[in-house]
């Protein structure tokens, strides 16, 4: 009887021991994952923020203490906004400054977006500076200053980074899709296989779509270097690029796989 | 018969012994040349020898060198043939595509246009490692904009409103 109780009691502490275990396991986990996706939105997710002041926001406390925690929390908030924002136009700067392609026009444009990269930067250190003197009205309008800014010109600089990177990524790419060809075309010559159509073909046609992505990504720096910058018509222009230099892909694994079948007779 | 006789008795022939010693007399007492070269012309055979040897280096060197630049061009021709190089590349295509196409068709999200940013390596080097196909990256992105973050955004129209 009492050697049945202390077995009971040594499972209980078991159980209570792996609860206890897997407890911190599964917090540790979602530490992890939550710190993960932090990370990725440059650590700038603000829901601990937004429960504050919604949790403020619903209190039962008088309007006067309930204000002054709001304008506490909103400032905390805003502070916070400038910092990521700051971080935002620091991280865009360091992938424009990747950006090795040595072509003048790249070049060119590269240190223009990141004269504007720069302005964006001051803009929210300008922005940041007056924080601590706002009172509840004055930082719902910095937000929304700061809203629409970002909605509008930070939002057309955004793409503008993002297409650039696209279409310095292209050019790279399409360099490397050249160099295939010219290696499917000189198999073609090395092994005389001038009469074999479909490896003829495939390469032809590789050429061709090869063609059509070199012409749409100059469209696209032109578009880039215009003085209307129409940042979907450009990126809309990479992405045709990208789609043709897919086909061009499509046709050498084609290729590839054709000259593979021709090889013991060779 | 006779003429038999007469070359046995050829056979018999000897110098006359005065002449034998002048003749000797006369091959010893003749000066001899020096038998050892001169600088210049240990000079001239060691240089000769260089030169030969030097040749013989470099026309190996060529044949080597030649040899291997044949092979080279055999091996790019073959590498046309490098099916993990262009399965890399064309994955790197697929995941520009989508890129470029979420920013196309959403790019009105400044956050999520900010991280597609973020998602673009400039250069081919890095994805040399790995490659993460199209789909995870999507993931990633769509996890990072999801409604369970708040973005910059998303909370300055909270306190805007």
């Amino acid at each position: 009887m009492l050697f049945s109780k202390k077995l009971l009691i040594r499972r209980h502490r078991n159980i209570g021991l792996s609860t206890v275990f897997f407890a911190v396991a599964a917090f540790l986990i979602l530490g992890l994952y939550a710190h993960t996706v932090a990370a990725e939105v440059g650590g700038c997710d603000l829901k601990e923020e937004s429960a504050q002041l919604d949790a403020l926001q619903k209190s039962e406390a008088d309007y006067i203490e309930k204000s002054r925690g709001e304008l506490q929390v909103k400032k905390q908030i805003l502070t916070k906004v400038i910092g990521c924002g700051v971080k935002e136009t620091e991280d865009l700067t360091e992938k424009i400054e990747e950006i090795t392609y040595n072509e003048p026009n790249i070049q060119r444009l590269k240190q223009k977006i990141l004269r504007e990269l720069s302005s964006a930067k001051n803009y929210y250190q300008i922005q940041g500076g007056g924080i601590s003197d706002l009172d509840l009205v004055g930082s719902r309008n910095l937000s929304k200053r700061i809203l629409e800014w970002r909605q509008n010109d930070y939002n057309l600089l955004s793409k503008k980074v993002v297409g650039f990177l696209a279409l310095s990524k292209n050019q790279e790419l399409m360099n490397i899709a050249e160099k295939r060809i010219g290696q499917a075309e000189r198999l073609i010559a090395a092994f005389k296989l001038y009469d074999n159509k479909d490896l003829v073909r495939l390469a032809f046609e590789s050429s061709n779509y090869f063609k059509l992505a070199k012409e749409n990504g100059l469209k696209a720096e032109q578009a880039f270097s215009g003085s209307f910058y129409q940042p979907d018509e450009s990126i809309g222009l990479i992405k045709n690029s990208l789609e043709s230099l897919a086909v061009v892909y499509k046709n050498l694994f084609d290729f590839n796989a054709t000259f593979r079948g021709l090889l013991p007779k060779l | 018969m006779d003429l038999l006789k007469s070359l046995r008795k050829l056979n018999r022939i000897q110098p006359d012994q005065e002449y034998s010693r002048k003749s000797k007399l006369v091959v010893l007492n003749t000066q001899q040349l020096d038998p050892t070269p001169s600088v210049f012309r240990l000079l001239a055979i060691s240089s000769a020898r260089f030169t030969t040897a030097l040749g013989i280096v470099a026309v190996f060197i060529l044949v080597v060198v030649g040899g291997f630049s044949v092979n080279k061009t055999g091996d790019e021709i073959i590498s046309g043939l490098d099916l993990r190089g262009l399965r890399a590349e064309a994955q790197a295509i697929d995941i520009q595509i989508e890129l470029t196409r979420v920013v196309y068709e959403e790019g009105d999200e400044t956050g999520k246009t900010i991280i597609v940013a973020k998602k673009i390596s400039p250069s081919t080097k890095e994805e040399d490692g790995a490659i993460m196909d199209a789909e995870k990256i999507l993931e990633e992105i769509n996890e990072s904009t999801s409604t369970e973050v708040t973005t910059i955004d998303a909370i300055l129209e909270k306190i805007a409103d």
